[in-house]
Parts: C-alpha cells; structure tokens; sequence
C-alpha cells in the first residue's frame, strides 16, 4: 500500500517551517515595530480621545472630543497650523522651482559635475542644530553677513531674529536652502530618465532650447515634479528642528511662529498636557496621511505611462 | 556657434553663483571659527581671518565636553547601524524569499505604517523608554529605532532582483537559509546594505529631538543637542559657536566627499528624506 | 542510486504540469528527459532536486523515501540553465562552496575543488569570477560544482541551450565523459531530440506532463509507442500522410493517391490513419513497387542526396542512394523498407504497425 502525501501548493500552508522560521527571521524587526510604532499610535490615537479626568481615581471618565475642542480653541494651535500652512506653502514651490532649474543645468553636458553636485548636496548631510546656528550668525543684526550685504544694496539693516515681522521669513530662507538638495537630486534623476530620444528629434526639428524647455523637458518631467511636491509638504510639515538654534528653543522671537509639531511638543513636554498633545499629534498625523494619499494617487496616475 | 558659446558661460555661471550660495554657509562658519573675537565683532566682515586662531575650538572643548557628545554621537550612531542593519537584512530576507501565509497583508501592513510620522509617536514611546528605566541613556536613542520599515523597503527590493537560482543552488549546494542569506545574499547586495546603512547613520548623527528629550545629563548628550546647549553655556559668542557647530558637521562632510555617489543614488531611489 | 518516481503529480493551481508520473532510473545510467517546452520537465527534475513540493506521489532514492526532504538534505547536485554561479566568488570558491558548507577542512576542499576543475578543464580559470569566463567555461565549472560534494545524483537543467551549436556538441561529449568517469545517477533535460539521442542511455519522453516513452533512443527511433514520438524524433522530420484503409491499401485524404501496402487485417476498412515513414526508409525502383512518384527538387547534403517527392498531392521527403540518377521532374517508382514505416490510428496515435 503507498502512502501519498497531499499537500496544497498554491498557498503555503501552516507548517513548522512556514511558520517558525520566517516568524525567526522577522521576530526582531517586528518586535521593534510593534513596541515602537503600532502600540504607540493607537495609544495615542486613545489618548487623544480620554475626557473627563477624575483626579481621586486617578482615571479617565469617558471618551469624548474634549481634547480636539480644547486645541482648536487654542490660539496657539490656530496659530501652529496657519504658520506650518504658510511655511509649506512658499518653501515648497519656491524650493521646487530653483530646483528645476538647477537640476536642468546639471544635467548638461558640463565640467566639473562631481564638484557641483558636491556643493549642492551637502546641506542634505549635515545636522539641522549645527548649520541652523550658522544661519542664526549670518542673520545676526549688527555682525551678520546678510545684513551686511544688504546694506551694500543701500537696505536697511533687518533685525530677523528680534522681529517678529521678520521671523518667517527668515525660517523661510533657511528652509529652502535645506530642502534644497533634496529636490534637486530627485528632479535630476527625473531627468536622467528621460529618454536622451526626445531632446535629439526636438533639435533636429530646430526647436530653440526654451522652447525644448517648456514642451519637452517640463511636461515629461511632470510626475516627478509632483511627487517631490508633495514629498517636500509633507517633510515640511513637520517643521521643528530648525526653530531651535534660530529662535533658542523658543518658537519665534514674541511666541508667534509656533508650528504644528512645536505645538506638539510644547504640550507634551513642557506643559506635560498629555490629552491636547496627542489631539495635535493626531490632527499631525491625519494631515501627512491626507497628504500621503493624494501622494499615491499621484504616482498610481502618472504611473500609467 | 556664438550663441552656443555664451550658452555654456551663462550655465557656468548660474551654476557657479548658485553653488557658491550653497556653501557659503560652510565656509561661513569654518572662517569664522578661526577668527579672534574682535575680528569676528566687526563691520565690514572679513573673507580671511586676519589672525589665524584655533583658540576657538580648544575653547569649545574646554568649556564643553564635546568629545564626551562625539564619542557619544559615535556610540549611537554605531549601534544604530549595527541593530537596524542585522533586524533589516533579517526581515528583508524573509519578505522577499521565504514563503509563509499572509506574507503580502503583513507587508503592505507595514508599508502603511510608514505613513505615521515619528513625531505623533513621542508621546507614548518617551513613556516607554521611561517605562524601562531608559531615561537620560545612550539606549534610549538606539533602542526605539532599532527596526525601520523604509530601509527593510528598500533592501527586500534589492534581495527580489537576485535570481531564484541562485537561492534554489545554494540550498542543493546544501546551504540552509541562514546560511544562503549570509554567504550568498548579502555579499551580492553589499553595495545596497552599505547606501542603507550610511543613510541610516547619518540620520543618526543629526538627530535632535529625541535625543533632546530623552536626555538631561550633559554625559549623555549626542552632538546636536549638545551644541544646542552650549548656546546658553557659551553665551553668544559667534566665533566659539562656530568652532563647535564645524566640529558636529565635518565628520559628515567627510563621509559625504567620500560617499557621495552612493549617498546621492540610494536618496533619488528612495525619494524619502534620510 | 536508484531512483524510483511513483505517481507523482504538480499542479500549479489549474495547470497540471506533471501528471501521474512514474518511472525508474537506475543506477549509474545517464537518462534524458526530453519534450516540447512547458511539458513539466523542469518540474519534475525540480521534483526530484527538492525545489518545489509535488502535489501528490512519492521520489525513493534507493528505496528511501525523500519527497518531504528539504534540497540541502536530498544529496544531489543540479546544474541550472543559467549556471547560477555566485557572482562575488571565485570559480575555485564557487566549486568549494559545498564542501565549505559540509564543514571540510580548507585544504581539503581546495584539494578536490583543483581535483574536479582538472576534471572539467578548466584549472587555468580557478582565480577567475564567473563573469570573466565565457559560457562554456562558466558550464563546466557549475559541472564541476554540483559533483563538489560527490552527489548520488546529478540534475541537468537544458544546460547547453546557451551555447553556440559546435560548444554544445563537444560540451555534450564532455558531459557523457564526465558522467562515464564519475558514475554518476544523471538525469539531463532538453528540448534537442538529437542531443538527448547523443548523450543518453535511455530517453524519457514528454508530453504535457505525460511520459510518452521511456526506452532507449534507438528503439524510441525504430520502434516508436505512438505518433507524437515518431514525429517528435528523427531529423528531417518523419513524412506524414493522413488518409483511410481500403482493401488493405493506404489511400491518401483526397484520393489522390493509392500506397499498396500490406495493411493487417486487424485495421479495419475505412479507418482514419496516418501513415509515417522516415526520409531513408523510401526506396527507388524495388522489387516490390508501392506507388509511383515526381520528383520535385533535389538537396545534396554532403553525401547524401535528399530529393522531394510529390505523392499524389501531398509532398514527402527521402533519401536517395549514391548510385541512383535523378531528374528533377522524373516519375520514378516507389517502395519502403520493412524499417521505419508506421501506421497510426489519426484520432489517438496508437500505432498499429
Ligand atoms: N511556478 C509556476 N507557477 C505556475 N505554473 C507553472 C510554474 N512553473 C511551471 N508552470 C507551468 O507548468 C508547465 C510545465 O512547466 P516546466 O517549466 O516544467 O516546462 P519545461 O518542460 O521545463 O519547459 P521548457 O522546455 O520551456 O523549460 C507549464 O505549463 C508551465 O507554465
Ligand atoms: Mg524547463
């Protein structure tokens, strides 16, 4: 009598081998994610919604709002998203648009690439703390080098720090320079993706190079364009290093450039309000999820040629 | 042929222009670091210090203990590289050549979580880390960050491309998976586990708000923060400042003139921010 | 070794690539598995190298029962269509590397590891990566890797399919000669009937995961079990004609044309057949005529000459004797040998002579 074994070879089957081994494989990856990640989000995503703290128990009452009311009546909170917004909102295009630009001239045939890559991609490497304190003495107002500079353009002297009026901006500056590289290097590769094909028959028609520009290089260049749009509001959404070595630790000079993520550690850790903390967090989070969405809508369309 | 001719020099020269703006704020602060304090205080700003000085960065030394924050910074970031480099190469290996059941939902699971930013997860994880007694430990910036979903991402990529025949003659050559991963996978995908691994330590290096949290003892600072709170120790004065924000920066600038390449190509992959 | 097959099956989830499968190869003999592709010949040697699980069945190795080993415990060595040498080690290290996982000593293996690169002719290269060598070079040494570890048996996978026509027949006769001198249980796929004819002792062959035939290639050529394996081997391709059975006599589909053949009586009157005849087995002016026939070109082919015949409407090939003249455009009588002429029922392919 022969003993035939059966088994099913379409799906892997629950046995001690696809089962144990792999399980060995992945223990200490996802160890490390679930202590880390998964329970950390739902916690705060619980926190976030616990209301009515009884202080003899020692216990939250209920599930509720309570907290997301709280912030949103926060001027600060109010303030938080309204400066992240407008922070977003000029760093990125203008960033995206020097980027294309440089990214279009590195991509000729020039000398000296390695070099320039080289000074155009270092910011990308180096601590935020550390050059964002060199920004805080090239903005400095009687000794720095930017207000110098503007007094030879005979303009007045810019108190950026001091200023209120002059904080942004001068967050602005600094953020585009470091987002900088970054944009380049994926636009660049963008380009290089681009079949060389196009730029021959487009000169053999005797196209001027703007005009190769604008009909050939910008439209093809398009997906690219937008993933790292989104990309970079998503990155600058989460804007907070950078206010540390400019403002001391302090979100602006008068408590007015508050972002998102500052707001967020400014209850966490410094008023220890741990329920208004986790509803910034999760409105921070609902944001890049938003975000992240149109983002793979994005590249599912382009995508499709 | 004129025109092209004034093409080029005007490509040269937004490039040059724009390169300079690039890293004048390095140069800044190397030449201002070698500057005396008088000569920094002063308008108009010299290009050149007109005495060369390095009283800055013994200073920067001596008042802070900046090579206790290095050999900190080192510690982090090796163990960093170390601990996510072994959980990735493991996790990769299995999400890409191992068969078991629900391998695909359990991935895309994860490439879901990725989405969830670092800073909505402060809250609990300073808990956890306080939870296991981490609090103002080199371990509590190693420890939460020993998995990461991207670099496991990328690597399981790289391990896809290698050919199954190569797995299915390692295993009649007689090699269990352990040892095919070993001997096998990753000497072919070096090049992809080095690009991760860098990335991973410059991420690192140039942490700031974890680290600022979770520590309180300046023995237990890494460099950034360290520098950060050597602004209220220091007082302003520029040029020390400068001494120590170039003592943070160079080693990555150096790692960048070497790594450049590799650096560079793993970022236009990735499309995600080190 | 000896290795017995009994009913085994693969499925890939409707796809059946290997279907109730049951053969026998012994030891020390050099089989060759051989079918049109996507007929489950990879299948069934990755089957038996441990690579992928059979739905149902069983493999012995001598008598031991290993469907359910894993491939590093099963004993064998393969070599894979593409080679798959590991890119980052040296052809010396490539053929150690088998050793180095059974835990011999490194002098040792280096040892054997020259012993088998002499065997293959190729310990000039030993320094070499695999991307340095060519692909006959790169064959050898993955030749000579899968004996590293003095496998019971070695799996062929088409390993010549990518080299030029005159690599592939010296590297076959390197094979046959690696395999005589070693003694090793071989079993070699292809696609090539000639190389499989060549090289093996005895030929499996395949179709749609079935085994047609399993003999050696002589009789598969003289003697073949049915139509698909007349026509699956024989170069030029056997002559085929379909038509009916009248009065013991052959008559073409169209009625053009009438062969006088003996036809046994256990064919009945009026059965769809087909009948096949190799090119050399057609005869020029016999004793016994079977039709007449045109002559419509004539190929020399070193020393033979190949003439193509109209046969009623139908056109067929054979070859003509040194002595004989042929016009083109002559009607010459025709005949057949005893040898390589059959008769096969048109709908199932049973052969009925
Ligand atoms: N992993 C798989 N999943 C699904 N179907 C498969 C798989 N491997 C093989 N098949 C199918 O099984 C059948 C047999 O395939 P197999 O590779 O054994 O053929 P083969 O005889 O080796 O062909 P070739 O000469 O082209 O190499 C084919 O129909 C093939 O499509
Ligand atoms: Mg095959």
């Amino acid at each position: 009598m022969k003993k035939f074994i059966k088994r099913d070879i379409d799906k892997p089957k629950l046995t001690i081998r696809t089962f144990l081994e792999p399980l060995l494989f992945l223990a200490p990856f996802l160890i490390g994610i679930i202590i880390f990640t998964v329970y950390p989000f739902i916690n705060v995503l619980l926190i976030s919604f616990q209301e009515g703290y009884n202080f003899l128990s020692q216990q939250f009452l209920s599930y509720g709002l309570e907290n997301y009311r709280m912030i949103f009546q926060d001027e600060n909170f109010i303030n938080s998203l309204k400066n992240t917004g407008i922070y977003m909102f000029t760093v990125v295009p203008i960033s995206t648009a020097l980027a294309i630009i440089i990214a279009v001239l590195l991509n000729q045939k020039i000398k000296f690439n390695g070099v320039f890559q080289t000074a155009y991609f270092l910011p990308m490497v180096t601590s935020v703390t550390a050059v964002g304190l060199v920004w805080k003495w090239m903005y400095n107002f009687d000794y720095g080098i930017i207000n110098y500079l503007l007094t030879l353009f005979n303009v007045d002297a810019i108190n950026w720090l001091n200023d209120p009026k002059y904080n942004m901006p001068a967050l602005i500056i600094y953020g585009i320079w470091s987002i900088l590289p970054f944009t380049i290097i994926l636009l660049l590769s963008g380009l290089q993706n681009i079949n060389e094909q196009y730029y021959v028959a487009a000169r053999a028609d005797g196209a001027k190079p703007f005009r190769i520009f604008r009909r050939i290089t910008v439209p093809l260049l398009a997906p690219t364009i937008g993933l790292v749009l989104i990309i970079n509001i998503i990155n600058t959404s989460k804007v907070f290093d950078e206010l540390f070595p400019l403002f001391n630790g302090r979100p602006g000079s008068a408590y007015s450039l508050y972002t998102v993520v500052y707001y967020l550690y400014d209850m966490f850790y410094v008023k220890w309000e741990l329920g208004p903390a986790a509803a910034s967090a999760t409105i921070l989070f609902i944001l890049v999820f938003i975000l992240t969405m149109i983002q793979l809508f994005i590249q599912r369309k382009w995508s499709n040629y | 042929m004129k025109q092209l001719q004034f093409g080029k020099i005007l490509i040269y020269l937004l490039l040059i222009v724009g390169a300079i703006t690039m890293v004048f704020p390095f140069f800044w602060m190397f030449i201002s670091s070698l500057k005396t304090a008088a000569e920094v205080n002063t308008t108009p700003p010299t290009l050149w210090p007109s005495i060369l000085t390095f009283d800055n960065f013994i200073y920067a030394f001596e008042t802070a203990p900046f090579a206790r924050y290095f050999l900190n910074s080192v510690i982090v970031a090796f163990f960093n590289v170390v601990l996510t480099g072994i959980t990735t190469i493991l996790a990769a290996f299995a999400f890409s050549r191992l068969k078991f059941p629900g391998k695909e939902v359990l991935f895309s699971l994860l490439l879901s979580l990725m989405m969830i930013p670092f800073e909505m997860l402060i809250i609990t994880n300073y808990t956890t880390i306080a939870d296991l007694g981490l609090i103002d430990t080199l371990s509590a910036m190693i420890i939460p960050f020993t998995s990461s979903i991207f670099y496991t991402y990328i690597l399981r990529n790289f391990f896809q491309s290698i050919p199954d025949s190569l797995y299915h003659s390692a295993r009649i050559d007689g090699a269990s998976n352990w040892k095919y991963l070993w001997k096998i996978m990753v000497p072919i995908a070096k090049p992809a586990i080095i690009t991760i691994l860098l990335l991973n330590a410059i991420s690192s290096w140039n942490a700031f708000m974890w680290p600022m949290l979770v520590t309180n003892t300046t023995n237990n600072r890494t460099l950034p923060f360290g520098l950060y709170a050597f602004i209220s120790e220091s007082g302003v004065r520029y040029e020390v400042l400068m001494a120590a924000s170039t003592i943070v920066i160079l080693p990555m600038v150096i790692l960048f003139l070497f790594m450049r390449k590799s650096i560079v190509s793993s970022v236009a992959q990735g499309g995600t921010k080190g | 070794m000896e290795i017995n097959i009994n009913n085994l099956t693969k499925k890939f989830g409707t796809t059946t690539a290997v279907n109730d499968l049951s053969m026998t190869v012994e030891s020390g003999k050099l089989v060759a598995l051989l079918g049109p592709s996507g007929c489950g010949k990879t299948t069934l040697l990755n089957m038996i190298s441990g690579i992928i699980p059979s739905t149902t069945g069983q493999i012995l190795f001598d008598g031991k029962d290993v469907t359910n080993l894993p491939p590093d415990r099963r004993g064998v060595g393969m070599v894979f269509q593409n080679y798959a040498l590991y890119p980052h080690m040296t052809v010396l290290e490539n053929i150690c590397f088998p050793l180095e996982i059974k835990k011999i000593p490194k002098k040792e293996r280096r040892e054997r590891a020259m012993e088998l690169a002499k065997l293959v002719h190729i310990e000039d290269f030993v320094k070499r990566k695999p991307a340095q060598l060519s692909g006959g070079q790169q064959q050898r040494v993955a030749i000579a890797r899968a004996l590293a570890k003095n496998p019971d048996i070695l799996l062929l996978d088409e390993p010549l399919s990518n080299l030029d026509a005159k690599l592939r027949i010296e590297m076959r006769e390197e094979i046959r000669r690696i395999q005589r001198d070693t003694n090793v249980t071989t079993i070699f796929v292809t696609h090539d009937q000639e190389e499989a004819s060549s090289i093996a002792d005895s030929v499996a062959l395949f179709k749609l995961g079935e085994i047609q035939q399993y003999e050696s290639p002589n009789e598969l050529y003289d003697n073949p079990a049915n139509a698909f394996v007349a026509d699956f081997l024989g170069a030029p391709p056997i002559n085929k004609l379909y038509g009916v059975v009248k009065n013991r006599k052959f008559v073409l589909a169209d009625e053009s044309m009438t062969l006088d053949l003996e036809i046994p009586h256990s064919v009945e009157d009026g059965k769809q057949v087909l009948l096949a005849f190799r090119a050399e087995t057609i005869r020029m002016n016999p004793e016994k005529v079977s039709t007449s026939a045109t002559v419509k070109e004539i190929y020399t082919l070193g020393r033979d000459k190949l003439a193509i015949f109209n046969l009623g409407t139908k056109l067929v090939r054979g070859y003509v004797g040194e002595d004989i003249e042929l016009a083109i455009g002559e009607r010459v009588q025709v005949g057949f040998k005893q040898k390589g002429i059959f008769l096969f029922d048109a709908e199932t392919g049973v052969r009925y002579f």
